[in-house]
């Protein structure tokens, strides 16, 4: 099949614009060549307008020439003789409507800050690092090997940390951002797992050659698959958990909402979430083939829909009730991919991550809607008085309201059973190097510290 | 004593542990912010509980007490010195008055007096520097090499000459010791400078000194100067008190194990406070809540949590020894056990509390106003918050000690325990000090040798000066001189106003008047309607318009006041559709409530985010590019959920209407006539009626601002004024009113109407109300005036845009309006106006004299007529609700703006509503109060200056009989002139009396028109005199 010029030409474009913006404002930074904010803004405009208008023009050449998978092939990473790590991209029926979600979403976030940012210290680093946001969401949406996904990924998380780190003045954010860096790089263990696995007993990381046709959401029986399904959708399902805040990982997610508000709407209520139930998708055929798998999964899933949706009825703060709503739905839209609805996830991913942008664009709007909606019902409560638990016994109440406004006591889990014996191991070895050390060469072990 | 303490058996000495407890909360609570709910956010003096002090002395007591910044910046009155803003002669002018003329005068060196270096600083400034900082800023920024830029050439020759000349004496007599000892090349451990040899890389030979003198002596002189302040400053070593500390444990513990207990107790703390003030963000409120903070947190944190930080382990256990849910008694027994005597409870409780002001001042807000709760029944008490702070304090002071310092004793033995393990507190490094020396020495002009040759007592004497007069000090000298200059620039433009303004109203009526409230905002489109139309005349009158009214509009569920808060509207009022009531299809509200906040249930919120998520598209692309047009869209279906078509008031009690909510509905004969005939005698409005009246109120219509209410009118309680404004036109024009004013001895010609309506102050919309009623026969003149103020709101909206940085500024006033409109309704938009700053300015008296005047926004206007006041009466109210209402918003301005951090709410971008009462930064912390950075970023801090068409003696009775008032202007927290309305001079209230106020002899800038002044310019303006020139609709095309 000859590679149709308009696709690829178009794909690479909306691929590569908000890096090539990324490049560009971030080496007139390096050279401390401070350019101004409307600098800024006409790169912005230029790189994520053109992002989005090429990302509609491969849509459209897509369904002019009705095509349902094209194969962008960018470059060769490395190549060993009989082997090679390929640049691909892959745009099929799932990455374009995840492209035209990721440009349209980071364009008019971008535009939305232009004005809101006006006069931040910082204006610029901002902007970059959504630059840099979007160059990783539109790899991850368009990447046709997990190779190419893992570096998208890698941009989004590190975006993300570095984001909700913005105002690194104070200690809410830079604990925020650790809290998510180390979530990340925590499930990145599994990502990278799964494309050395993939590399390794199934030869080739590619999505078209893993899963070839029929084209997404189409899934034909891959017998070769089998015996490593199980696997490698447990490790991808570790990998998507930690983005797409599932439990027992949920917490970052509250603690995330710390930047500025637009950066909160489009990470944590559009995009960087879903990430996770993408990669979900793209690699469905291995839920498909392992039943271990996707119970896992919709149990994952489940568990945190019911975990966010009880946390989230006792918060009292807008962007953490929304935050814990975006957990919630997510949980959804898990149990949807494992239980094989994709197309259904698919325009669930949609429809959330708009619906999340604008609550969270409008979160500093709540006053004015809690007055709309009681001013429709006068003489009522904001919340029509439905609380199921009011049926509880006062002690039971108790016990459930505790539990939902401490999270589920996940946190103190974590820390517990994850982060203390991690931090004592580590002291541990610290004092055995120093001893060591210390018995190797005296004083040295000292001045190490 | 008193006799009925003694009777009850109380010694002076230890007062009852529940007295001194109750005593420490009423002290620490004047320190908490004051500020209400979002909902009723209006604006307050920030530092209200320090107003018994003069002005300096208590910003600067509050700034230490509360770790705050006294005044701005000194970099922000250097660069108001290079821009004019503060000239040399202020700075002059309060050095004199700054100490008396003996103390000034005093030698303090060879060449210079006290005076000469005082001025030096206050125009140069010392930089400051730690230890750590010093040694970048003499090595990297070359302070170490190069005398400062910025000193005076004469003093900069004395330094490098006289140095010079030694150092060759020296170098000529070959004397390479004493060199070596000047420049102190080796051996002695010096802060901050390598010694030559680092530099060098040898030990200096005499030649190379030589060849360095010949080549650049700047280097060494510096270096000469620099060890001798070094050298100086260690031998007449100061023994300085130590900083002052909180009486706190978690103070002890963090110097001595470098953990922090705030990190774990706060967000504990906001986690259940935040949870059970919650006032409706949470879809399951906290149970018990009836019961008190305390009793309901403390039943749910006696359950044992299967799983539990190390810190909060056992907490269950300790709530169950301490066996009660009373938060006095618990706070009793803990205090106890903290080891803190009754005596020391006040320091204790208010350190404590201070800690989180943000939300311990809520609560005590509420706590005074539970009237401010949307949700009522879950009593707020500052006495319960301090409780489970402090249960929470001793459970992670008990986890630190013992894990870190392994002590387990009695908390109260801690100090004790630990002191001993505290090492010898550490020497004070003098470098820091040596640096202010060493810059002083510059600007004085003095040498190394001279420096050393000081005679012990001098040299003591000018440490001392140097020390003394530090940055605070400096800064509020300087905050002095901007003052004074900004004064002169007012005083001076009415000076020159005054005599020229005509003395009486004009004999035949105008066609119109209007009515605009005080506000400093409404000053430009007050000015800007009068250049379009000189014929006509405007009043300032306080926007509620002397209605105060609890009013409900339609599609609101709550009525709120609309009047100044110290009243208590007793009347309310009821916005009705004239068609009968519509309920809104409970569908519409679900479907709304989905997808607004959140879902009510599983299938709704998976019915918002898969089936009507995608939907949500078109909304969010619109409000993000075209606003305005959302804006349009958006009220057309409002229209359709609430039902258009025209709606009533019930403003009259005689139809009927029965009480509800302790309220009257309606207002009584009696009430309508006094808030019609209140606000014309004020106004002095009591004869030459114009065929039309138009009384305009203002409120602010802005998207995604929860400080909306900090924009609305400040005279209604922060809400939108255009009700008042209607009412009071209603008021006016009924039969039977005006029929009981005559008898006042107020006649409103037959053939005048009053029309009410609304300005809004971020979009510049005007709108009408009521225009069906006016008579046929006024019909063009509406026509007319409609025209005049849609041409007046589009300048307004032209003159804002300039002080917008991402406004387009080559533009017509049209388009200016169509952007401000936008602007108005865009989500992306903190600054959506800039609401009250650059506040300054109040003047109460005839508009005759400020008619004409540019005060660029920055006054309060409020209309009084001498001639129609011959008792006094009105001029005493009008001062008495004036000026407090004006002083808070410019005091709450000013505070804000001098210490963001810890007087304001920071930046907005990252704010987080918490429960609808206040924002907090990110996701956690404590509720920031204050105004938002977005909103004081172009702010001038100056206190108001207030100017009274009335006699000296006439304000010196007000300000004796107002307590307020009094206060205010006697602790100069306010400045108050008098405009003698018979002589036009001015006096100036200036430490106790007033003095007479000389103008400066030349003539105020001048302009055509407002757009000729301001166009084209994006900063602060003079003010100016606007001068009849060309039409100035010629202008607005040019």
């Amino acid at each position: 099949m000859a590679e149709p010029f308009w696709v690829v030409t178009a794909a690479t474009i909306a691929v590569l614009m908000p890096g090539a913006a990324a490049l560009l404002l971030g080496a007139r930074l390096m050279a401390e060549w401070t350019p101004s904010e409307r600098w800024t803004d006409d790169v912005a405009r230029w790189s994520l307008s053109l992002s989005l208008v090429a990302t509609l023009a491969a849509a459209a050449a897509m369904l002019a020439s009705g095509d349902h998978q094209v194969v962008v092939h960018l470059g060769t990473w490395f190549s060993l003789p009989g082997y090679g790590f390929e640049f691909d991209l892959l745009v099929d029926e799932l990455a374009v409507p995840m492209m035209l979600l990721s440009s349209s979403l980071v364009g008019l976030v971008g535009m939305f800050s232009m004005k809101y940012l006006h006069r931040q210290p910082g204006y610029h680093r901002f902007f970059f690092l959504m630059f840099l946001f979007g160059a990783g969401m539109m790899l991850v949406s368009a990447a046709g090997t997990l190779d190419v996904l893992f570096v998208g990924w890698e941009l989004v998380g590190l975006s993300s940390t570095l984001l909700i780190a913005y105002y690194w003045d104070r200690r809410g954010p830079v604990e925020g951002g650790l809290r998510a860096l180390a979530t990340y790089r925590l499930c990145d263990v599994g990502l990278l797992t799964a494309a050395a696995l993939m590399h390794h007993q199934l030869g080739t990381a590619s999505f078209v050659q893993l899963f070839g046709s029929p084209p997404w959401p189409e899934v034909a029986s891959r017998p070769e698959l089998a015996p490593h399904a199980t696997l490698l959708g447990l490790l991808l399902v570790l990998a998507s958990m930690g983005k797409s805040a599932q439990v027992p990982t949920t917490g970052w997610l509250p603690l995330a909402m710390e930047g500025p508000t637009p950066s909160s709407a489009i990470f944590y209520g559009a995009l960087s979430v879903h990430a996770g139930a993408f990669l979900l998708l793209r690699c469905s055929p291995f839920f498909e083939a392992s039943l271990t798998a996707s119970t896992a999964l919709a149990a994952v899933g489940a568990v945190t829909f019911f975990h966010a949706s009880r946390v989230g009825r006792v918060q009292s703060k807008g962007k953490n009730l929304l935050a814990y709503s975006s957990a919630a739905q997510l949980g959804l839209i898990f149990v949807e991919i494992a239980l094989g609805f994709r197309y259904l996830a698919l325009v669930h991913i949609l429809g959330h991550a708009t619906l999340r942008t604008l609550q969270l664009l409008r979160a500093p709007s709540m006053l004015e809607d809690y007055h709309q909606v009681e001013g429709m019902t006068p003489g009522t409560s904001p919340h029509p008085a439905r609380h199921l638990e009011a049926a509880l016994s006062p002690e039971r109440q108790r016990r459930l309201y505790r539990l939902s406004l401490e999270r589920g006591y996940l946190d103190a889990t974590l820390r517990r059973f994850l982060v203390e014996p991690i931090l004592a191991a580590g002291r541990l070895v610290d004092g055995l190097e120093r001893l060591l050390a210390e018995a190797l060469g005296g004083r040295e072990g000292e001045e190490s510290r | 004593m008193t006799a009925a303490a003694q009777e009850f058996g109380e010694s002076p000495q230890a007062p009852s542990p529940e007295s001194a407890l109750a005593q420490a909360l009423e002290h620490a609570a004047h320190l908490l912010p004051d500020q209400a709910p979002l909902e009723f956010f209006v604006h307050h003096n920030t530092l209200h509980s320090f107003e018994h002090m003069q002005f300096e002395e208590a910003v600067e007591t509050a700034a230490r007490r509360l770790g705050a910044e006294p005044w701005l910046a000194e970099d922000s009155y250097r660069k108001a010195l290079a821009e004019g803003r503060i000239l040399p002669e202020d700075v002059e002018a309060v050095l004199d008055r700054s100490d008396s003329a003996q103390v000034l005068d005093t030698e303090l060196g060879p060449a210079f007096s006290r005076r000469e270096l005082r001025r030096a600083a206050l125009l140069l400034g010392y930089r400051e520097a730690s230890p750590a900082t010093l040694s970048w800023l003499l090595k990297a920024d070359g302070m170490g090499s190069r005398l400062r830029r910025d000193i005076p050439a004469e003093a900069r020759r004395r330094t490098l000459g006289l140095t010079r000349g030694r150092l060759d004496r020296l170098a000529g007599q070959g004397d390479l010791a004493a060199l070596k000892e000047v420049l102190a090349t080796s051996g002695r451990h010096r802060t901050g400078l390598g010694t030559l040899v680092d530099d060098l890389g040898v030990e200096p030979e005499l030649d190379d000194i030589r060849a360095e003198l010949q080549e650049d002596p700047e280097p060494l002189v510096v270096r000469a100067l620099w060890v001798a302040c070094l050298d100086l400053v260690a031998s007449a070593s100061t023994s300085r008190a130590p900083a002052a500390t909180t009486s706190l444990p978690r103070e002890l513990l963090l110097s001595l194990t470098g953990l922090d207990i705030r990190q774990l107790v706060h967000p504990r703390v906001v986690l259940y406070v935040s949870a059970y003030l919650d006032q409706g963000v949470a879809s399951w409120p906290m149970p018990e809540r009836e019961l008190g903070l305390f009793a309901a947190v403390s039943r749910l944190l006696r359950q044992r949590p299967p799983v539990v930080d190390a810190c909060w382990r056992g907490l269950d256990e300790e709530l169950e020894a301490l066996g009660t849910e009373d938060g006095s008694e618990a706070a009793l027994a803990l205090l106890e056990d903290l080891g803190v005597a009754p005596e020391h409870f006040q320091g204790f409780v208010t350190d404590l509390l201070l800690t989180m002001p943000g939300w311990a001042g809520m609560v005590h807000r509420l706590e005074r106003r539970p009237d401010q709760a949307l949700r009522r029944g879950c009593p707020s008490r500052l006495v319960d918050f301090l409780a489970l702070l402090l249960l929470l304090e001793r459970r992670a002071t008990r986890h630190v000690a013992e894990t870190e310092l392994c002590y387990r004793g009695p908390l109260g033995g801690l100090a004790e325990a630990v002191q001993a393990a505290r090492g010898e507190a550490e020497r004070e490094d003098p470098s820091p000090r040596a640096f202010r020396l060493f810059q002083a020495a510059q600007m004085a002009g003095l040498t190394a040798t001279e420096l050393r040759h000081l005679p012990s007592e001098k040299a003591r004497a000018l440490i001392d000066e140097v020390e003394g007069f530090d940055g605070w000090t400096r800064r509020r000298l300087l905050q002095r001189a901007y003052q004074r200059r900004f004064e002169i620039e007012v005083l001076d433009l009415v000076a020159h106003a005054y005599p020229r303004a005509p003395r009486d109203r004009p004999p035949e009526p105008p066609p119109v008047q209007v009515f605009f409230c005080i506000d400093d905002r409404e000053e430009s489109i007050r000015r800007h309607l009068e250049e379009v139309r000189p014929d006509l005349e405007t009043f300032g009158a306080a926007g509620f318009y002397a209605i105060p009214v609890a009013y409900r509009g339609h599609g609101q569920a709550h009525a709120f006041p609309l009047c100044p808060v110290s009243i208590t509207p007793e009347n309310r009022v009821e916005e009705r559709p004239v068609a009968g009531p519509q309920a809104t299809p409970p569908v519409i509200v679900r479907l709304l409530r989905s997808l607004q906040l959140e879902a009510g249930s599983i299938l709704e919120g998976w019915l918002a985010t898969a089936v009507f998520g995608l939907a949500l598209f078109v909304p969010l692309v619109l409000r993000i590019v075209a606003p305005r047009l959302a804006a349009r869209l958006r009220r057309r279906l409002n229209v359709m959920a609430l039902g258009g078509g025209p709606r009533h008031l019930t403003a009259r009690r005689e139809d009927g209407h029965t009480d509800d909510h302790g309220q009257a509905l309606g207002f009584a004969l009696e009430l309508r006539v006094e808030a019609v005939a209140r606000v014309l005698e004020d106004a002095g409005l009591v004869r030459g009626f114009a065929p039309l009246v138009v009384v305009l109120g203002h409120g602010s219509t802005t998207r995604n601002n929860p400080h909306e209410a900090a924009h609305c009118c400040g005279a209604c309680s922060g809400k939108d004024g255009g009700p008042n404004a209607r009412l009071f036109a209603d008021f006016a024009n009924e039969p039977a009113v005006r029929e009981a004013l005559i008898e006042r001895g107020l006649e409103i010609p037959a053939a005048t109407w009053f029309v009410g309506g609304v300005h809004d102050t971020a979009s510049d919309r005007v709108e009408l109300f009521d225009l069906e009623q006016v008579p046929e026969s006024h019909a063009t003149l509406l026509a007319e005036t409609r025209a005049a103020l849609d041409e007046a709101r589009a300048r307004d909206a032209h003159e804002r845009i300039r002080r917008f940085g991402t406004a387009p500024h080559r533009v017509d006033p049209q388009a200016a309006l169509r952007y401000v409109e936008g602007r108005s309704e865009s989500l992306n938009e903190p600054r959506p106006e800039y609401g009250h700053a650059t506040n300054a300015i109040c003047l109460v008296g005839r508009r005759a004299w400020s008619r004409g005047l540019f005060l660029d926004r920055r006054a309060f206007l409020t209309s009084y007529d001498p001639a129609t006041d011959a008792s006094g009466v009105v001029l005493e109210r009008l001062i008495a609700s004036v000026v407090p209402v004006g002083a808070g918003i410019n005091l709450e301005y000013f505070f804000s703006c001098v210490d963001n951090r810890r007087y304001g709410a920071g930046t907005k971008l990252p704010h987080n509503i918490a429960g609808l009462l206040g924002v907090v930064n990110g996701t956690t912390g404590d509720l920031r109060t204050g105004l938002p950075l977005e909103m004081v970023d172009i702010h001038e801090p100056v206190r108001l200056l207030n100017i009274v068409e009335a006699t000296p003696g006439q304000l010196e009775g007000i300000a004796r009989r107002h307590e307020e008032v009094g206060r205010l202007v006697g602790n100069g927290w306010i400045r108050l002139a008098a405009l003698h309305p018979e002589t036009g001079e001015l006096w100036i209230f200036e430490d106790g009396q007033f003095v007479r106020y000389t103008p400066t002899p030349g003539e105020p800038p001048k302009a055509p028109s407002s757009m000729a002044w301001y166009r084209g310019s994006p900063a602060h303006l003079p003010m100016a005199v606007l001068e009849a020139g060309p039409s100035t609709r010629e202008v607005a095309r040019g």
